[in-house]
C-alpha cells in the first residue's frame, strides 16, 4: 500500500487520464468490433485489390440464389432524386454483380453527396463485398445534373444457407457545408 | 493545533479547508439543487397533470426534463455523498482531516460556477438542453441547441470536480486511517465510498471525454458521431453508458454504506456478514462495468450480444441480493427501535427492492423491448433513485445530524417527515408502473386519454412529496439553533469513532490517533 500522499495522487491522476484517452480508444475498438460482430451492418469497403481476390477465392458458383434487395434513403430528405436501376435482384453467390443507382440534384446549388452503406441483418455486412461502389468516394452534382452511379459486388460463396434475402441499404448525406468550410 | 474558527463569514467558507466546513457546504449545495430539480419535476408533474398541453410549449418540456435530471443527478444525489464522506469519513476513520484540504476547497468550488453555468442556459436566447440528461448524438451534436456548449462546459467543470473530490477520498481513506484499523476493520460508510470513490475515477473521465467528442463534433468537423463523415451515432451511445451504468452504482454505493451503519445501531446487533458485505460492493462496482449495453437493447445489437448483456446484469441481482439479505438478518431477532433514521432504512430496503425488481424486468430482452422509452422504466430508476439515493442522503442526515450540530431533531417531525414522504412516492411513483405498461412513453408532455387517471394520482403524489421536503428543510434549520443537548454517543449501543467525540465534535478532530474500540 502507497503511503506517501504525493505518489498515491500521481498513481490516480494517472488512471484518470488514461480512462479519458480510453474514452477515444473505444472509437477504433468499436470499429473492429463491429467488422467482426457485423453490428449495426457496417460495411467493409474494400480497397482496388480486392478484385484479384474475388478471382482467386470465389470460383465456386453456386445453384442457389439469394435476393438483394436495394433501398434508399436520404437524410433530412436533402433535395435530390436517388433511384436503383433495380429495386430487387437474384444474386448467384460467387458471382459478379453489376446494377446502377440514378442519382439528380433538385436543387439549385452545387452540391456534395456521401452515401453510407448499411446491410440488414447485420451479420451479413461480412459476406457482401464491393469491388467498385459510389459510397467509396464524394459525388459533387452541378444544379439539375444526373448522374448514373455504379455498384460492383459479390456475396461470398461462405453466406449461410438458410439465407434467402438481404437488404443493401443506402443513406444520402449532403456534405456540402463541410466541404467549403475545408477549402476555405 | 488552532482550534479557531475565523470570524468572517464570507472568508471562512470561501477558503475554508476544514473538512466539517466542506461537507455543510456540500450539503447545503445539494439541499438546494434537490429542490431546484424538485420544482423542475413539479413543473413536469403539473403540465401532466391532465392531458393536452396547460403551461409548457413542448420545447420547454423537454428542458425541464433535460434540466431535471442534470440537476437530481450531478447537483443533488453525488454532492449530498460527498458531502457526507467530507464531514463522516475523517471522523470514522480517526484522521484529523481529509489528505488534501486545499484541493477538497477547489473540488466543492468548483459546483456553483458549474450550475451557475447550466442553468444560465434557461435565460438565454434559444433553448437550454432540451436533448435528455444522456444527451444522445445527433440530437446533442447536429441538433443540439446553442446552448450545448454550455451543457458540454459544466459537465467538465462537474467531472474535475468529482474526480478531485474521489482522489482525494481515497487518499484519505487510505493513508490517514488511525493505525489500529486495518481495511477489514474499516465501516462499511467508508468501505462502499472507497469504492465509489474508485468508480468515479474510472468513469467520470469517460463521460468527460465523450462529451468533449461531442464538442469536437459541433465545431472542429470531426465526426465521431456523425454517420455521413464515417462515425456512428450509436456509438456514442455505447460510450455514454460505459459511463452511465457504473454512474447509477455511485449514487448507490454510498447509501448502501449510510443503512449498513443505521441498520446495526437500531437493531443493537453487530451487523451481519461484514465480510460478505464488502466483497458484494466490490463484485457489483466490477459488474457495473461489463452490463452498460442493457440501456441499448433497441439498437440493433445481435442476439449473442444481447443475450450477454442480459445474463450479466441479472448477475448483479446476486450480489445486491446477498446485501438485503444482510441487512434483513441483521434485524433479525434485533432489539429494534423506529427512530427516524431506522424508519428511513426499513423503507430503503423494502422499495429499494421494489426498484431492483423492476430492474431485473427491464433486463430481460424480450420483456425490453415493450417497456423500452415507457414510463416503466421512469418509475424503475425513481424507485432505486428516491428510495435508495435520496432517502440514504436523508436517513444519514437524520442520523448523524445530532452529532454535527450538538442538539437532538424533534424526532415527532421527523417521523412526521418519513410517513408523508415514505406514503407520497409511492402515489407518485407507483402508477407509473402501470402507465409504462400500458404504453405510455416518457419526455413527452402531452398523452392520449387513456393515461389520464393514473397521471393524475402521479402529479398529486408529487406535489405531496415536493412540500413535504420543505418540513425536512424546517426540521434541519431548527435542529441547527437549538433541541435537546446530544451527548458524544448520540444513539444508544452505536458503534465507531464518531460517537468518542464530543456532540458537535472540535472544529479540528483526532490531532491523535485514537484506538479503534472492540
Amino acid at each position: 500500500m502507497i503511503k506517501n500522499n504525493r505518489s498515491l495522487i500521481i498513481l490516480l491522476g494517472i488512471i484518470t487520464c488514461l480512462m479519458f484517452g480510453f474514452s477515444f480508444a473505444l472509437i477504433p475498438l468499436y470499429s473492429v468490433f463491429c467488422k467482426v460482430t457485423g453490428l449495426n451492418g457496417k460495411v467493409d469497403i474494400d480497397s482496388p485489390q480486392a478484385f484479384s481476390r474475388y478471382k482467386s477465392t470465389e470460383k465456386a458458383i453456386q445453384q442457389r440464389t439469394i435476393v438483394v434487395e436495394f433501398d434508399t434513403n436520404r437524410h433530412q430528405k436533402i433535395p435530390c432524386e436517388f433511384t436503383p436501376a433495380h429495386t430487387a435482384l437474384q444474386v448467384v453467390p460467387g458471382e459478379l454483380t453489376h446494377t446502377t443507382y440514378r442519382l439528380k440534384n433538385l436543387s439549385h446549388q452545387k452540391m456534395v453527396i456521401q452515401a453510407i452503406p448499411s446491410i440488414s441483418p447485420g451479420v451479413l455486412a461480412k459476406h457482401l463485398k464491393k469491388l467498385e461502389c459510389f459510397c467509396f468516394e464524394q459525388q459533387t452534382l452541378e444544379p439539375g445534373q444526373t448522374l448514373d452511379l455504379p455498384l460492383r459486388f459479390w456475396l461470398e460463396t461462405a453466406i449461410p444457407n438458410n439465407v434467402h434475402r438481404l437488404t443493401l441499404s443506402y443513406t444520402l448525406f449532403d456534405v456540402t457545408p463541410k466541404v467549403k468550410e475545408k477549402s476555405r | 493545533m488552532n482550534q479557531t474558527i475565523p470570524d468572517k463569514a464570507l472568508s471562512r467558507w470561501l477558503f475554508t479547508t476544514n473538512h466539517k466546513d466542506i461537507g455543510t457546504l456540500y450539503l447545503w449545495f445539494s439541499f438546494m439543487m434537490f429542490l431546484m430539480g424538485g420544482s423542475m419535476a413539479l413543473c413536469i408533474r403539473a403540465e401532466l397533470f391532465k392531458p393536452g398541453l396547460q403551461f409548457f410549449e413542448p420545447a420547454f418540456f423537454n428542458q425541464l426534463t433535460t434540466m431535471h435530471g442534470l440537476v437530481m443527478i450531478f447537483g443533488a444525489v453525488m454532492p449530498g455523498f460527498v458531502g457526507l464522506a467530507n464531514w463522516m469519513i475523517p471522523l470514522m476513520i480517526g484522521a484529523p482531516d481529509m489528505a488534501l484540504p486545499r484541493m477538497n476547497n477547489w473540488s466543492f468550488w468548483l459546483l456553483p460556477f458549474a450550475f451557475t453555468i447550466l442553468f444560465s442556459t434557461i435565460v438565454m436566447d434559444g433553448p437550454a438542453p432540451d436533448f435528455g440528461w444522456t444527451a444522445y448524438a445527433p440530437l446533442s451534436t447536429v441538433y443540439g441547441p446553442k446552448s450545448t456548449d454550455f451543457f458540454i462546459f459544466s459537465i467538465h467543470l462537474m467531472g474535475l470536480s468529482s474526480i478531485m473530490g474521489a482522489i482525494n477520498i481515497i487518499a484519505t481513506i487510505l493513508n490517514l486511517r488511525t493505525p489500529s484499523m486495518p481495511l477489514m476493520k474499516m465501516p462499511i460508510f467508508v468501505w462502499t465510498w472507497l469504492i465509489t470513490a474508485f468508480l468515479l475515477i474510472a468513469v467520470m473521465p469517460v463521460l468527460a471525454g465523450a462529451v468533449t467528442m461531442m464538442l469536437m463534433d459541433r465545431h472542429f468537423g470531426t465526426s465521431f458521431f456523425n454517420a455521413a463523415g464515417g462515425g456512428d451515432p450509436v456509438m456514442y451511445q455505447h460510450i455514454f453508458w460505459f459511463f452511465g451504468h457504473p454512474e447509477v452504482y455511485i449514487m448507490i454505493l454510498p447509501s448502501f454504506g449510510v443503512m449498513s451503519e443505521i441498520i446495526p445501531t437500531f437493531s443493537r446487533k453487530p451487523l451481519f456478514g461484514y465480510t460478505s458485505m464488502v466483497y458484494a460492493t466490490i463484485s457489483i462496482a466490477l459488474l457495473s462495468f461489463l452490463v452498460w449495453a442493457h440501456h441499448m437493447f433497441t439498437t440493433g445489437i445481435p442476439v449473442i450480444g444481447e443475450i450477454y448483456f442480459m445474463l450479466a446484469t441479472m448477475l448483479i441481482a446476486v450480489p445486491t441480493g446477498v446485501k438485503i439479505f444482510n441487512w434483513v438478518a441483521t434485524m433479525f431477532r434485533g432489539a429494534l427501535s423506529f427512530e427516524t433514521p431506522m424508519l428511513f432504512a426499513m423503507a430503503f430496503v423494502v422499495l429499494f427492492t421494489f426498484g431492483g425488481f423492476s430492474g431485473l424486468m427491464l433486463a430481460m430482452v424480450p420483456a425490453d423491448y415493450q417497456y423500452h422509452d415507457t414510463y416503466f422504466v421512469v418509475a424503475h430508476f425513481h424507485y432505486v433513485l428516491v428510495p435508495g439515493a435520496i432517502f440514504g442522503i436523508m436517513a444519514a442526515t437524520y442520523y448523524w445530524l445530532p452529532k454535527w450540530t450538538g442538539h437532538y431533531y424533534s424526532e415527532t417531525l421527523g417521523k412526521i417527515h418519513f410517513w408523508l414522504s415514505a406514503i407520497s412516492l409511492n402515489i407518485l411513483f407507483f402508477p407509473m408502473h402501470f402507465l409504462g405498461l400500458a404504453g405510455m412513453p416518457r419526455r413527452i408532455p402531452d398523452y392520449a386519454l387513456e393515461f389520464a387517471d393514473f397521471n393524475r394520482i402521479a402529479s398529486i403524489g408529487g406535489f405531496l412529496f415536493g412540500t413535504s421536503q420543505l418540513l425536512f428543510l424546517y426540521i434541519v434549520v431548527k435542529t441547527i439553533r437549538h433541541g435537546a443537548k446530544a451527548p458524544a454517543r448520540v444513539w444508544e449501543n452505536a458503534k465507531g469513532l464518531e460517537w468518542t467525540l464530543s456532540s458537535p465534535p472540535p472544529h479540528h478532530s483526532f490531532t491523535t490517533p485514537p484506538l479503534v474500540e472492540e
